[in-house]
């Protein structure tokens, strides 16, 4: 009896498993040979920059992106300057993707009104650390750091015209997720260093939290807001007012445009975190309409 | 009840195996699309494929992921999948079909064979149903598959704005060279 359930038993796994064996319909077969795939996330921010600052994003491997910032005066004086339009500020970039990972560029602004009137060079790295990913892989966020020295060339004809004290520098921890396909956001922990300040009671190294977020409208199309907290205690408040910065986003295949209203006339770090003149409580006194365009050029085509 | 077993099992056994040799899965190839103008080329190669071919029954099946499209540069490869193909949405294009009058040719047998594949193509979220010629080539036992067919964007609904840059054309140009090896569990 016990033999005859053996057998029964035998039987039964043996039908089982060649019903296995027998599951070859192409979908069937389709499913099984699924390999596990990681789906990096595109597209957190459309652009190398949010509107003012930094995004999460760098420029493809063997592209180069030319970029013209504009910050004009403010709107205080109406008609009369053109809605600030008569004084106007420009930062000009060259950004390049020596790997997907890390971007390097440089710019040159001046002009307008300070501190964009620093007639800055600066230069910067800012490197993929982290990449937000679904699938096989998950990663919630993704993290870049970026690093930028600057060097203002404008004189005082004194004794702060010596090298060291034209130089600022700054360092972000850029942490960004894009929750969905048309919100993203990133956070900003931010170190600024400057080897001179205003006063002495400045500190040389100050910190500030910035943020960022992106809702988009259309595919091409997003609203943009950013904004820098600054933790008080670390210097003249003069000098020192928490930048925000609202603005549209457009994408048209190679070009990023941003328009953009903000108080500030900077347009790299050290300016707008660290020696931003215009409070935002001052209304038409402090904002500012601008506009940031982007083109990217693929110099080396890459096909693997 | 062991005999029979064993007669039952051979029977069997016999059955799966002779079902199992007409099916041939992918080994190499690649899938490339062309949707330029003269203003800009813009191309793009998948080798990352999943694909099996019944030789008996003449049903074919092809699934790939759109984000292993390969464009010589990165920033079409991410207007490609965030603005086009909408890939997070959509990440899979995928062919399911079968070769048309399967009956009158042996498709095991060494040869070349002109046939026409009728299916349904789901790229974008949309299927569309569609007839395709392809080659297919039996070289002692190792099938390829040559296939050349458009296939126009608005079927699939995918968006051909006039504002951008990249010019798109209206009919995607896709060519298909695969090698196929007998499928082995």
């Amino acid at each position: 009896m016990r033999h005859l359930k053996n057998k029964q038993l035998s039987l039964l796994l043996f039908i089982i498993i060649s019903y296995f064996v027998q599951a070859q319909s192409l979908d069937e077969l389709m499913a099984a040979s699924e390999k596990p795939k990681t789906e990096y996330t595109i597209g957190t921010f459309k652009g190398t920059k949010i509107l003012n600052s930094q995004s999460v994003e760098g420029v493809g491997k063997g592209v180069l992106q030319v970029m013209f910032q504009h910050r004009f005066g403010t709107l205080f004086n109406g008609a009369y300057d053109f809605f600030g339009l008569d004084n106007a500020g420009i930062r000009f970039g060259f950004d390049y993707g020596i790997t997907n990972r890390l971007t390097i560029g440089v710019g040159r602004s001046g002009g307008g009104v300070e501190p964009n009137g620093q007639k800055a060079y600066d230069g910067y790295f800012k490197l993929k650390l982290l990449r937000q990913s679904s699938g096989e892989k998950v990663m919630p966020f993704s993290v870049s750091l970026f690093a930028s020295t600057a060097i203002k060339s404008s004189n005082n004809f004194d004794e702060t015209d010596k090298l060291p004290y034209r130089l600022f520098y700054t360092g972000q921890l850029i942490i960004a997720r894009k929750f969905s396909n048309s919100f993203s956001a990133q956070i900003m922990p931010t170190v600024v260093h400057r080897n001179l300040t205003d006063t002495p009671e400045d500190k040389n190294t100050i910190f500030s939290m910035g943020m960022a977020a992106r809702m988009k409208l259309t595919k091409r199309f997003g609203l943009i807001v950013e904004y820098y907290y600054n933790p008080v205690n670390q210097q003249d408040s003069k000098y020192y007012n928490h930048i925000a910065a609202f603005g549209l986003e457009i994408e048209t295949g190679g070009h990023v445009y941003h328009l953009l209203f903000t108080n500030g006339s900077g347009m790299i770090e050290h300016q707008f975190i660290g020696y931003n003149t215009f409070p935002i409580y001052q209304g038409a006194q402090s904002i500012r309409f601008g506009f940031n365009l982007s083109r990217v050029f693929t110099l080396i085509k890459y096909n693997d | 009840m062991i005999k029979k077993l064993f007669i039952f099992s051979v029977i069997y056994f016999n059955i799966n195996l002779s079902f199992a040799q007409d099916i041939y899965a992918f080994k190499s190839g690649k899938v490339n699309f062309f949707a330029g103008t003269p203003m800009e080329d813009i191309d793009a190669t998948n080798s990352k494929l999943t694909s099996f071919i019944n030789l008996k029954t003449g049903e074919a099946v092809i699934s790939m992921f759109n984000t292993d499209f390969k464009f010589s540069s990165s920033l079409m490869q991410e207007h490609f999948n965030e603005n086009y193909m909408e890939s997070e949405k959509f990440p899979k294009s995928e062919f399911k079909g079968k070769i048309q009058n399967i009956e009158t040719i042996d498709l095991t047998k060494s040869g070349e064979y002109k046939v026409k594949i009728e299916g349904i193509f789901t790229i974008h979220g949309v299927s569309k149903s569609n007839i395709v010629d392809a080659i297919i080539v039996n070289k002692n036992g190792k099938i390829q598959v040559d296939s050349k067919f458009s296939i126009a964007l608005a079927d699939f609904k995918i968006e051909r704005p006039q504002i951008v840059w990249e010019k798109l054309a209206e009919n995607v140009q896709i060519t298909l060279s695969l090698n196929y090896e007998a499928f082995k569990k």
